[in-house]
């Protein structure tokens, strides 16, 4: 595995822990691309005539799919390595963190002040954050484990990184590379002066943002006070100046017109229907005229062919990602519509790994991320 | 493992189990357990060779410190790859029996049949 850049709050490996997640990477890249195929000539040569046979039809959906596909073994054994896998990334990756626990606490109280940070501790965390360990991360990322603690956002610092299997890039910021260059491109004359990211867990993406144009003001909210005062830490070190502060994107306490941007980096998903109207509305209330928002989130259903379907919604159902069932079959224009926005500012774009860096394990792999985008 | 803090599952839920018999998942989770400790023992057991190599003694701090530089990290990779690639031999026969009809021609004859009917 690459390693990832270093910053002063990231957890170091010893010997036996680095080693660790070497294999549960490699492990995870063989599962991708040796095991997980073999789930299409199953379905087409075993599940699929089976299906025909005992019907006379084929499925018409992806749920008529899961009832048949869930009885293979291919699938099986492929779906019971990829959930330990998922469990391994995690279980290699907290004994670092607990070991150097108290002295990157320490290190993130004293970390500079280029950004700032401001915690709310009366903030509710919303049911749909609570409701499951997101991607079975131990703790979720808004539970304290110490006083003044950052265990959720080191624990995720390298567990996406392992999750993702390097995809977001040594720097963890993929998605910000890919937000920025999508924006560039698309929005090659619009002036920033204010912009706020919402749901930023460590600020991967806000961070690459603010690095690369230093002259804006960045602000980034999560509803989890440790992610932040990593993720401020970790931009302090990385020498990007956000304003981190401890908000609900469906409700904050920023400004009506005050945004020249307002983005989201795979938030939409870990959210529910009610609350994704919410953010749009919140968007839509804080952006000044002609402010753009920009919210990136995995693929909907819309389109894609039964058994695509299927697979693509495995962490739904065994990867704690269960709110993403909703945004699968959501209208995001429709949604769009009923924030304010009107019909001819809204664009559902896509973008993809063609804005990463060339050094960017998959940055040639053509995947697109939707982008929903609104023009106030 | 640390004596300090411990983080802990909140809120994992239900886990989710695959195989008719839930004994095949977990016997499933511990072989994939193993696997890893496997190829951590593999990597101390290079990693301790190569400091013999090039001093003929050594001690833990040695073990602790010692870093694999570009040459060894390559070297490693390959070696943890093929590691992979026998512990799923038995997946990958399986896989290569079902690829060659990949082409979807028992589907598309059967699909000609009900047409037929």
């Amino acid at each position: 595995m690459i390693p990832l850049d270093q910053h002063t709050m990231l957890a170091q490996t010893n010997h036996d822990e680095e080693s660790r997640q070497d294999f549960v990477n490699d492990f995870r890249v063989h599962l991708a691309s040796q095991v997980f195929p073999g789930n299409f000539p199953t379905y087409f040569n075993r599940v699929l005539p089976q299906f025909v046979k005992n019907k006379g039809r084929e499925p018409t959906d992806r749920h008529e799919v899961r009832k048949v596909m869930t009885k293979d073994p291919y699938y099986q054994m492929w779906s019971a390595m990829q959930r330990s896998s998922q469990e391994m990334i995690w279980d290699s990756v907290v004994d670092s963190v607990e070991r150097q626990l108290p002295e990157l606490n320490a290190k993130a109280k004293q970390s500079g002040n280029k950004g700032s940070l401001i915690l709310d501790p009366d903030l509710e965390i919303p049911k749909y954050h609570t409701a499951a360990d997101i991607h079975l991360q131990p703790g979720a990322y808004h539970s304290d484990q110490s006083d003044d603690d950052v265990a959720a956002g080191a624990v995720y610092d390298r567990g996406t990184y392992i999750y993702s299997m390097g995809g977001l890039g040594t720097g963890n910021n993929g998605l910000g590379q890919i937000t920025q260059g999508f924006f560039k491109n698309e929005f090659p004359d619009k002036e920033l002066e204010r912009v706020l990211d919402m749901g930023c867990t460590i600020g991967g993406s806000v961070v690459y943002w603010a690095q690369q144009m230093p002259d804006v003001e960045f602000h980034a909210i999560d509803v989890g006070a440790p992610v932040l005062r990593y993720g401020h830490a970790r931009a302090e070190s990385l020498g990007g100046a956000v304003h981190f502060s401890q908000q609900n994107a469906e409700c904050t306490n920023f400004e009506d017109n005050s945004f020249d941007l307002v983005t989201s980096h795979i938030l939409l998903h870990e959210t529910s229907r009610t609350a994704i109207q919410n953010v749009f509305n919140e968007s839509y209330r804080i952006l000044k005229p002609g402010g753009i928002m920009m919210h990136l989130d995995l693929p909907q259903a819309h389109g894609t062919p039964p058994l695509e379907g299927f697979l693509f919604e495995w962490e739904i159902y065994n990867n704690n990602e269960h709110f993403y069932a909703q945004l699968r079959d959501m209208d995001l224009v429709e949604v769009c519509r009923k924030a304010g926005f009107k019909e001819e500012n809204i664009h559902p774009k896509s973008a993809g790994s063609i804005w990463m860096d060339d050094k960017t394990p998959y940055a040639d792999d053509g995947f697109e991320f939707p982008i929903i985008i609104g023009i106030k | 493992m640390s004596d300090g803090i411990k983080i802990t599952p909140v809120n994992r839920g239900k886990r989710p189990t695959f195989f008719d018999d839930p004994a095949i998942d977990q016997l499933m989770a511990i072989v994939m357990a193993m696997s890893a400790e496997m190829s951590v023992v593999y990597d101390r057991v290079d990693t301790i060779e190569r400091l013999l190599d090039k001093k003929g003694t050594l001690s833990r701090d040695d073990i602790e410190a010692f870093r694999p530089d570009q040459d060894v990290e390559d070297e490693r990779n390959v070696r943890r790859n093929e590691y992979i690639a026998r512990l799923f031999r038995i997946i990958r026969e399986e896989r290569e029996t079902l690829t060659p009809h990949d082409k979807m021609d028992e589907y598309n004859a059967l699909m000609d049949e009900l047409a037929q009917k």
